[in-house]
Parts: C-alpha cells; structure tokens; sequence
C-alpha cells in the first residue's frame, strides 16, 4: 500500500474502532446469551478488540519511514571519552 | 493463615527488590548501557502506570455492581494508542523538540510560555492526582488487612484504622517517598528520564499483569470451566442492564480517552520518558493489547465473588478475598503483591510528575522574584530545583495522606477515579487547540480552563462532598442561594441525565466554548504566534527554524553563569563545547547568537520548565525583538512546503505517464527492428533465388561447348526473364525506401481522380481479358478534384486491380472498381470475389516487413512490395489504404483521398 493511503488507513483505525464499539453496532450484538460459556456481547468486544489490536500490528510494522522517526534531537558531534561521561552523571 | 508480620515480610521484600532494580538499572544507564531506553516494551509496559489499584480491584468491583461499563475505562485509550500515528506522535515530536517536561509545560509553552497557565495547570494537576494518591493508599491498606486476616473479614467492611497499631498507609507513604526522592530525583536530567524508575514500573506492571492472569484462572479452573462459572442467570444479572450502551458508555470511553493523554502521570511515562519516537510503534498496539488481558478475567473474578462468597461481601476486594475463601492463601499473597504494584507505580509516577510541575511552575518563579536569588549571585540553583522537587514529593504524599485520613470512613474515595479523570480532562481543548489550532491563543486558554474547571467543582466534586445537612448538601438539593436553575446535577434545568455525563457535557463544552471564543477575540502576542508555529507546524519546521525570527544577543559569560548554575557545572560546559564544535569553532567558546541562546533557553527549559527558563534567560539577554514577518514567511514557507509536496505528486503522476509513453514507444521500436531483419532476410531470399537460376543457367552455358541451340536460347531467355524480375524488385525496393524517406519529389496538379482510375482500368485490360476475369467500373455521380500525382495514384490502382485480377481463382472472377465522394474525401473501393486476404493482420498486409508478406507473395509473381508502396504514396497524399472487407467470398480495398479545395 502506497504511504499515504497507509497513512490515512492509520487515521480512520481509532475512528473505526469507535464505530465498533459504539451504539449503534454495539446494540446489535448485545446479549447475554451464552456461547461456549461466553455471553455474547462479551465475547463480540473481545474479538473486536483482538481485531483492532491485529490491525493495528500490521500498520504500524509497515508505517514508519527512517525519516519519520528520525531522531529530532541535534545530534553529538564528539562523543565524551567515559571519564569526562561520568564525571557529569 | 497469613500473618501481618509474613505480610510486612513479603512486602518489604518486594519493595526492596524494586529498589535494587532501579539502583541497578540507574547504574547501567549512567554507564552508558541503554537497554531500558532502547525497549519498546519495557516503554509500553511502563504506559501502563494507567492501571493502578483503581484498576487492580475496582474494575472487579465496578463489574459486580455495574456489569459491562468497567470496559469503557480500557477502551478509551486503546482507541488513542491505535490512532498514535495523529496524537502522540505530534505530542512526542513537540515534547522531544521543545524539552518538554510536564503537561504544564507544554500548555504553558504552547501560549507564549505563560505561567499563569502552568500555575493553573499545576493547581489542577494537584486537585485532581491528592484523592487519587490517598486512594492508592487506602487499597493498600485494605487490602493488607484482608490477607494478612487483621481487623479485616471476609465482608471486607474496613475502617482505616489497624489491629496492629500501624497504619499500612503511612508506611506505604514514607517508603514511596523514598524511593521516588532517592530514583526520581538523583540529578537534574536534561531530559527528565528516570531510568531506574522506568525500569521499576515496568517490572510492577508485569507483577500486576501476571497477578491478575493467575487470580482469573484460578477461578475459571476452580469452578471446572466457564460454563460452570458463568451460567446464564449470572451472566443475566452481571451484564443486563438497562441502557448499557447509553450516554454514560460514550462519555466514560471518551474520559478514560482524555485520561491516557491528560494525566499527568501518564504524561510522564508516555511523552516525558520517552526516548525514541519509533516506541510508539510497538505501544500502538501493545498497549491495547495489555489493557485487552487485563479485562480478560475481570468478569470471571466478579461471578465467582458473587457466587461463593457471602451476600455483601466487599466486591471491591473479590480479587483478594476470591482466593482467600478457596484457602489458597499463596495465591492471595501474589495478588496482594499485584494490587501493592499497580498502587505503588501510579504513587511513584504521579509523584515525579506533580514535584516537576510544582518546582517548575510554582517555586521557581517565586525564587527567580526574589531579590537574593537572582543571577549574579552565587547560590547554586541547580541543588535549589533538587530541593524543592524532593519537597514537593513530600508535600504530596503528605497530602495524599491527610486525604486519607480524613476521608477514609466515607465512600467518596471510591468514586474518586472518575473524577479525577473528569477534572484532567478541563486540559484536553487547551491541549488539541494547541496542537492542531494555530489562532488559538492563551487569553482563550486561561478562560476555557477556567470556565472548565469551575464547572468541574461545581457540579462533579461539591456533589461528591456533599452530605446531607451541611451547606455542600443545601446547594446539591436545592441550588446555590436556593435557586432550582443552578442546582449542581441538574444545571439550568438539565435533569435527567446521569451526574457525571451531565458534569462532563458542561464543564467541556464551556471550556471548549470559552477557548475559541476567547482565541477569536483575543490578538497572539508575538512569542505566542512563534510558538503556535512552531508547535502546530512540529513536522514541517526544521530545528533552530525559530532563532530567524527571535533575534537576541547575550554576552557569553553571562550565559555561561547562568547555564552553570541550572544545568551543573559540568553539564553545562559540555553545552557549551558541543555547540562550539557545531558552530565550527575548536576554542570551545560559542558565539552568543540567537541559534545558541534559544538551544541554551530550551536545556535549561527541560530543567525548570519553559516559563522559567524564559525568565532567567531573559535577565542576561539584550535587544531581543521577535520578527513578526519572519513568523509570518515561516508559517508560509510551511504552507509552500504542502504546495510543493502537491506539486511533486502531481510531477510524478506526469512522469509515470510519460514512462508509459516511453515503454511503448520502446515496444514498437522493438516491433520495427525485427520486422526490419524479417525484410532484410526475406529481401535477400527474394535476391538470392533470381539469382542461384542465373548462375546455374550461365555455368550450364558456359560447360556445355555442343549444345542445340534451342536449349541454348531457352537458357538465355531464363537468363533475361530472372534478370527483369532482379531489376524489378530492386526498382521496388529502391522506389519504396524513396517514398518512405520523402526523397521522392514528383509533380502534383489539380486532377480528376476518375481519369486516374480509368487509365488503370485500361492498363489492366490486357491481363484481365488473359484470365477472363470480368471488370466493371462504377464511377462517382458528382465530379470531385484532388490535388496529387496522376501516374502515382494510377500506380495504386493498377497494383490493386491487378491484384485481384491474378490472386481471383473463383469460378466466375469479377473485380469492381467503384468510387464516390463522402464527406470531403473520394473515396474508390476495388472489390473483388477472390479467395481473400486469408487471416493476415490488416496492418501487417502493407508492411513491407511483415510476416505475413510472404505468405502471400509465396508462389506468386510481382515483388510483394506493391502494398507497401501502394500504401506509402496514399500516405503521402494525405490519404488512406486499406483492406476494409476479407473473408473466403472476397476481399476489399479502399482508397480515400481528400478532396482539394
């Protein structure tokens, strides 16, 4: 999937999720009803939690970019030789 | 059975182990070892300081009494972390950038560096987190009663006092206290990380995890399954109720959202402590997945209280005394070790990030006004900072403690997570608006915090203190001065909602309100508009992009004094090399421009917060002035840089399509250049086989001395005849290779097409009447003119008519020649009933390199090039060959020519 579309798939995720787990599609599964001694309604919010979370593994292994996530801090021209490191800590 | 004294045992132990943690973990970072800044997971699981004892056994306790709604308190922040590519990133970026060291910092930063807004920030910061410590405390102390069996009992209906005599909590207190003086106050860190902090946070927050995990399937193995435990009437009672997905489920999913982001504590370990923006890739998802496994078996524990322990049995406390009533007393020990984690981690945190706030916010700029203190004296601020983080960690646990106490026989704390989560929440406008609002200014801020917080008080925390009788009682029923509008849960008549979503939809609404209206009539001052620039703008402004329109100077000693007494002496002169080096000087002496002051301002800002740093640099600083046009370009330049990212996407998109261009292009070349070898080859067969005859008939001629002379003219005849088809084709091919590079020049006049197709019919006259193959000539009604060569289009003709007339084998040939003139252009069809071009490509037919040539100039007089040339001089007229009908009753061949003005 090209970046971008990546991107906005990363920004509707929350909104989908809130979807999921909001009246009215919430309403729709709720019973307390058993289902391999699980009530239903429980057992829709779990998988639909596993499923964010599996969703949410897959985008973010593929959205970062090294400039992304590049360090923004200036970096250290010189690094300290070990003495003068401890001496500030 | 526990005793007390095995209880206190275990748990000093256990404290005693995170603090050899931390000392360890402190020791390896300072060594230069940076496994705990480098694991993501230890980052994500230190997150989870989100889940404290509120957690641990409320959420087993809220399920027994409110069934599903525990859940929305986990899947608030699930949402955030899932969307971390929006919010924390920006957050993150904006924190690691600016050195931001507290969530009062980065609002007070956002508006101008204003300290109002961090006091107020503070001030709230510290309402909302004192009930929330004192809570922690009480389940500690609660909680050690039940398992170590003291004046505690399976109903869990406890006082705050002790049987032994000690109060769990102060000791709980002093030992936090420690620890987080002793860890989170070592030295000043640049960048306010607590390694061996972090590293003990995360460890609890597995101890919790997994202290949680064995608690659930104890109970599920115990009752020999689920569908033992949960049978439908249970899971009728736990989860039936009425309007479960109400408004009380949107509003609390969108709190414990705003919580994960406003609370200070979580503030710290998410933005604070982080030390590589790429963690929130793992925490994205990992996060939401730890809060999954923590509700896991939060329901299974509720069922089981409710089914084997007794009627009223404290269901706050159902993870201890669940075990408990199975005697499986190690169980319980482990599980009073988790809840002892999850209080102990959110008292630790909570603690570091209020004492920032409290030294940055409220006693620097106290100090920085006092006379005594102020730059050119020598006292070290550096110890000064140190000393008042470590006393404003004392104040608050003694504050937590005194909460407490005087609370501790009401049912007020236990209510109190929500609002505190209700009171942070009054930080969320002022934040977004900051983040993402570039008009928002911090007038706007200061009245919608304000008008939020107010509202807060008034109508989630005075009803909350409330008794009947006393004066908080009078308002709750009948409103401030006795007026029904102004009653707390039910503001200007709103009734019929539940307290804490009525509180919520005031308090946030005003606020929010109260921020744009604000922000709309209210001017930025011009370091408010630099800063809203470059917080809103984080990921398009290069670093140091705000020294062009901050223009200062500051002599260098004066910085360096300055630097030495906040940062330490030997952190600050490390400042000073580095930047010299950066500046490409090797005397280790800065030049004092801007770039250098406003990266000086911003280390000592990640020390003492921005306001102050502000303050101190601007002692020493001369002749600043902020460019209002330079912010202005740099807002532009931000904009230019989306227009010109536009621009380049639209660029690419033209250059796939000119590639497109290109490969076929690149495809019909490759097409031409072996249709190109096809000819030569064919071209030399055809050559070759003339050729061969005349060699072998001249060799036989030359052998043979005696030879009849019938034989012998035979022979030359062949000879001649091979040798005019030799000429012909080379006249053809030659002719052909003319038109085609337009080297032919040849007479062109006004003529009538009709006299061109006659002259043919007549030139083919002879070789139709051999064959007895019948020509018949339809000429057009209207009488049309063209511009060209007669004996060319002539040529066309007499190559297409003869063809038909040689290829035509039916039993009756005919060919007609028919013309008409259509839509400006004459048009002559010559039609024939012959066998047709069989199943040649039509445009392969006029190639004069194409494959299918040979087929049908195989067996065949003539060179095969006529199409070719036939077709290349319609070209050139501006006209048109080709084969319009072919099938197995006959073929087609139309000329069009334009017809001349």
């Amino acid at each position: 999937m090209p970046r971008q579309k990546l991107r906005d798939a990363a920004f509707i995720l929350p909104f989908f999720g809130l979807i999921l787990i909001m009246p009215p599609f919430v309403d729709i599964f709720f019973s307390v009803r058993l289902l391999g001694g699980i009530p239903i309604i429980l057992l829709y919010i779990f998988c639909a939690w596993t499923a964010l979370i599996i969703l949410g593994w897959m985008m973010s292994r593929r959205l970062v970019t090294d400039t992304d996530m590049a360090d923004p801090r200036p970096p250290i021209l010189h690094p300290l030789p070990p003495e003068q490191r401890d001496a500030d800590g | 059975m526990l005793t007390a004294d095995v209880v206190v045992a275990i748990a000093l132990g256990y404290v005693g182990l995170l603090f050899l943690l931390a000392f360890l973990s402190d020791r390896w970072s300072r060594k230069g070892s940076r496994w705990i800044s480098n694991s993501p997971v230890i980052y994500t699981l230190s997150i989870s300081v989100y889940c404290t004892s509120w957690t641990f056994y409320g959420a087993v306790g809220s399920a027994a009494r409110n069934g599903l709604e525990f859940i929305t308190i986990y899947l608030g922040p699930t949402l955030v972390f899932l969307g971390w590519w929006y919010l924390l990133r920006k957050l993150v970026r904006i924190g690691q950038v600016n050195r931001i060291s507290s969530i009062a910092d980065l609002i007070s930063s956002r508006y101008g560096k204003s300290n109002t807004l961090a006091v107020m920030v503070t001030l709230m910061a510290v309402i909302g987190t004192t009930p929330y410590i004192a809570l922690q405390l009480k389940a500690v102390t609660t909680s050690f009663e039940v398992v170590s069996g003291g004046s505690g009992d399976l109903l869990g209906n406890l006082s705050g006092d002790s049987a032994g005599g000690i109060d769990p909590a102060l000791w709980v207190a002093v030992g936090m206290a420690l620890f987080t003086i002793l860890f989170g106050t070592r030295n000043l860190d640049a960048n306010e990380q607590h390694p061996g902090v972090v590293a003990a946070i995360a460890f609890e927050a597995l101890v919790k995890l997994l202290a949680l995990l064995m608690v659930g399937l104890f109970v599920v193995f115990s009752f020999g399954g689920l569908e033992n435990l949960f049978p439908e009437e249970m899971s009728r009672r736990l989860l039936e109720r009425e309007n479960v997905f109400g408004g009380r489920w949107a509003v609390l999913t969108f709190l414990s959202a705003t919580a994960i982001i406003c609370l200070p504590r979580e503030f710290q370990v998410t933005v604070v402590e982080n030390s590589r923006e790429s963690h929130l890739r793992t925490a994205g998802w990992l996060f939401p997945a730890y809060l999954l496994l923590i509700c896991l078996f939060i329901l299974p524990i509720a069922a089981a209280g409710l089914t084997r322990l007794p009627e009223g049995a404290n269901p706050d406390m159902f993870v201890l005394t669940v075990p408990m009533a199975a005697n499986q007393e190690m169980l319980a020990l482990f599980a009073f070790i988790g809840g002892f984690s999850s209080a102990t981690s959110m008292v630790i945190v909570a603690c570091i990030a209020l004492s920032i706030m409290i030294s940055n916010h409220i006693v620097m700029p106290v100090v920085l006004r006092l006379r005594w203190l102020r730059l050119y004296d020598s006292a070290d601020l550096k110890t000064l900072v140190l000393f008042s983080r470590r006393f404003s960690i004392l104040l608050i646990l003694f504050l937590g403690l005194l909460y407490y106490r005087l609370s501790a026989q009401t049912e007020a704390l236990a209510s109190m997570g929500l609002i505190a989560f209700a009171g942070v929440a009054q930080f969320l406008p002022s934040l977004l608006g900051g983040l993402y609002w570039r008009q928002a200014t911090a007038r706007g801020a200061k009245l919608g915090l304000m008008g939020g917080v107010v509202l807060w008080v008034y109508t989630l925390l005075l009803p909350s203190l409330a008794e009947d009788g006393t004066v908080f009682g009078e308002i709750v029923s009948n409103g401030l001065f006795g007026w029904e509008m102004l009653r707390p849960e039910a503001l200007f008549g709103m009734t019929g909602f539940d307290p804490l979503v009525h509180a919520i939809v005031w308090s946030l609404t005003a606020n929010t309100a109260l921020l744009i209206a604000g922000s709309l009539f209210s001017e930025q001052a011009p370091l408010e508009r630099l800063q809203s620039a470059l917080f809103v703008d984080v990921f398009r402004n290069t670093p140091g992009d705000e020294s062009r329109a901050l223009v200062r100077s500051a002599a260098i000693d004066d910085l360096r004094l300055l630097s030495r007494r906040i940062l330490g002496a030997d952190a600050a002169d490390r400042q000073f090399r580095d930047f010299a080096l950066r500046q490409g000087r090797d005397d280790g002496v800065p030049v004092a421009d801007t770039a250098f002051i406003t990266h000086l301002e911003r280390q000592i800002g990640g020390n003492v917060g921005a306001a102050s740093a502000r303050v101190m640099i601007s002692e020493v600083v001369s002749g600043e002035t902020i460019s209002l046009d330079e912010i202005i370009r740099m807002v532009d330049e931000t904009q230019q840089v989306i227009e010109y990212s536009q621009a380049l996407e639209a660029n690419s998109r033209t250059l796939e399509q000119t590639a497109a261009q290109l490969r076929q292009a690149n495809q019909r070349l490759m097409r031409l250049d072996t249709e190109k070898d096809d000819f030569l080859s064919q071209v030399s067969h055809e050559l070759r086989t003339p050729m061969t005859s005349i060699r072998s008939f001249a060799e036989a001629l030359l052998k043979a001395d005696e030879m009849p002379p019938d034989q012998a003219r035979r022979f030359m005849r062949i000879i001649h005849d091979e040798s005019l088809r030799l000429t012909s084709l080379l006249d053809d091919i030659l002719d052909l290779s003319h038109l085609e590079s337009g080297e032919v020049r040849w007479q062109v006049e006004r003529l009538d097409p009709e006299t061109a197709a006659t002259s043919a019919i007549a030139a083919c006259e002879g070789l139709a009447a051999e064959t007895g193959v019948r020509v018949d000539h339809v000429p057009a009604d209207t009488p049309a003119a063209i511009r060209g060569n007669r004996d060319r289009l002539s040529q066309i003709l007499i190559n297409l008519i003869s063809n038909a007339i040689k290829y035509n084998d039916s039993a009756e040939p005919w060919v007609r020649i028919e013309s008409r003139v259509e839509a400006g252009r004459w048009r002559v069809d010559v039609r024939d009933n012959g066998p047709g071009a069989g199943d040649v490509a039509p445009d392969q037919l006029f190639s004069k390199f194409a494959r299918g040539w040979r087929q049908i100039a195989k067996g065949r007089s003539g060179t095969g090039l006529g199409l070719a040339i036939s077709a290349e001089i319609a070209r050139r007229h501006g006209g048109d060959l080709s084969l319009t009908e072919s099938s197995e009753q006959g073929s087609c061949f139309t000329l069009t020519l334009p017809v001349a003005q």
